[in-house]
């Protein structure tokens, strides 16, 4: 019932940003407000009332933040041998830690910094090969 | 090599330039929808850096569509505490907070989002406006709200 008020309530805007779903949490929501509801009411108001834009450009998922923005200007520099590295190195932290008794946390850790270093060498060698092919597609074509 | 006081980034000597790239690798694979592969990205780059205030709020921001708001919560309230200023930790809390129906907590998050971006150009900040717009519709619906915005014809696209 809550449902389907809200389909035609609130369900089309929150739709166009991916949280059709959370409209009955809204209405649930507001009627569990117990305290100021003119308060409430008001604060709402006064943000959606300047309003100037739409919403062609709003996120469709909750956003990352800071790592969703343009990569800096600065050359990239990780690549599958920087990698390769990095592996390195996080086995001599491994072993050291090991040399000073294994402590839980910091053990944990270094497995999810594993993982995530398998996924990201996975994908710079996915694009190191992909680059190749393409430099070697150009090189198989006739000059003209 | 181990010294507690650094982190395990600055201990493997990983500039800030890479670990943002890392971030980015994990961004791609978040927008393409490989979230088991963006996961495992930004888990680690937590655990590299627990000063980083964008590792939080990415981790928090994947939670937050996987709706294990308990764990989401802790990486964005992390993320603000480190860096007050970004936007989408404080978007990913008041969607949170709708879904818990904390009404009231879940404004006040968005109206800082919305405060951070006056100029109306981040994505981020515009879903915090079209949550509160779906708000307020439903206050409208109740009868509660006091004033008249149209918002069908010349607000939502």
């Amino acid at each position: 019932m809550i449902g389907k008020l809200l389909g035609s309530v609130a369900g089309s805007l929150l739709d166009k940003v991916g949280l059709g779903k959370i409209a009955p949490f809204v209405k649930m929501g507001l009627n569990a407000i117990t305290g100021n509801w003119a308060g409430v009411a008001k604060d709402v108001f006064s943000l959606v009332s300047n309003f100037k834009g739409n919403f062609v450009n709003a996120d469709k998922k909750p956003p990352l933040g800071g790592f969703e923005k343009q990569p800096t200007e600065e050359k990239a520099s990780l690549n599958k041998d920087r990698m390769s590295g990095l592996f390195g190195a996080l086995g001599k932290l491994f072993k050291a830690l090991g040399s000073f008794g294994k402590d839980g946390d910091l053990m944990g850790s270094i497995g999810k910094i594993f993982s995530a270093f398998q996924a990201l060498e996975e994908t710079m060698s996915n694009n190191q090969m992909i680059n190749e092919r393409r430099a070697n597609s150009k090189l198989a074509q006739p000059a003209y | 090599m181990l010294n507690k006081q650094q982190t395990i980034r600055e201990q493997l000597e990983i500039s800030k330039v890479e670990f943002t790239e890392m971030g980015n690798v994990g961004a791609m694979y978040y927008q393409q929808g490989n979230y088991k592969k963006a996961r495992t990205i930004f888990e680690g780059l937590v655990e590299l850096d627990p000063q980083s205030a964008d590792a939080h709020s990415a981790l928090g921001a994947l939670l937050t569509l996987q709706q294990q708001d308990e764990a989401a919560l802790e990486h964005l309230q992390k993320a603000v505490q480190l860096n007050s200023q970004q936007i989408a930790p404080y978007v990913n809390l008041g969607e949170i907070f709708i879904r818990q129906q904390k009404i009231e907590e879940a404004v006040a998050n968005l109206k800082k989002a919305i405060e951070l971006d006056p100029d109306e150009q981040d994505p981020g900040a515009n879903r915090a406006r079209a949550m509160i717009l779906g708000i307020y519709q439903v206050i409208q619906a109740d009868g509660k709200a006091t004033e008249e915005i149209g918002l069908e014809s010349d607000k939502i696209n």
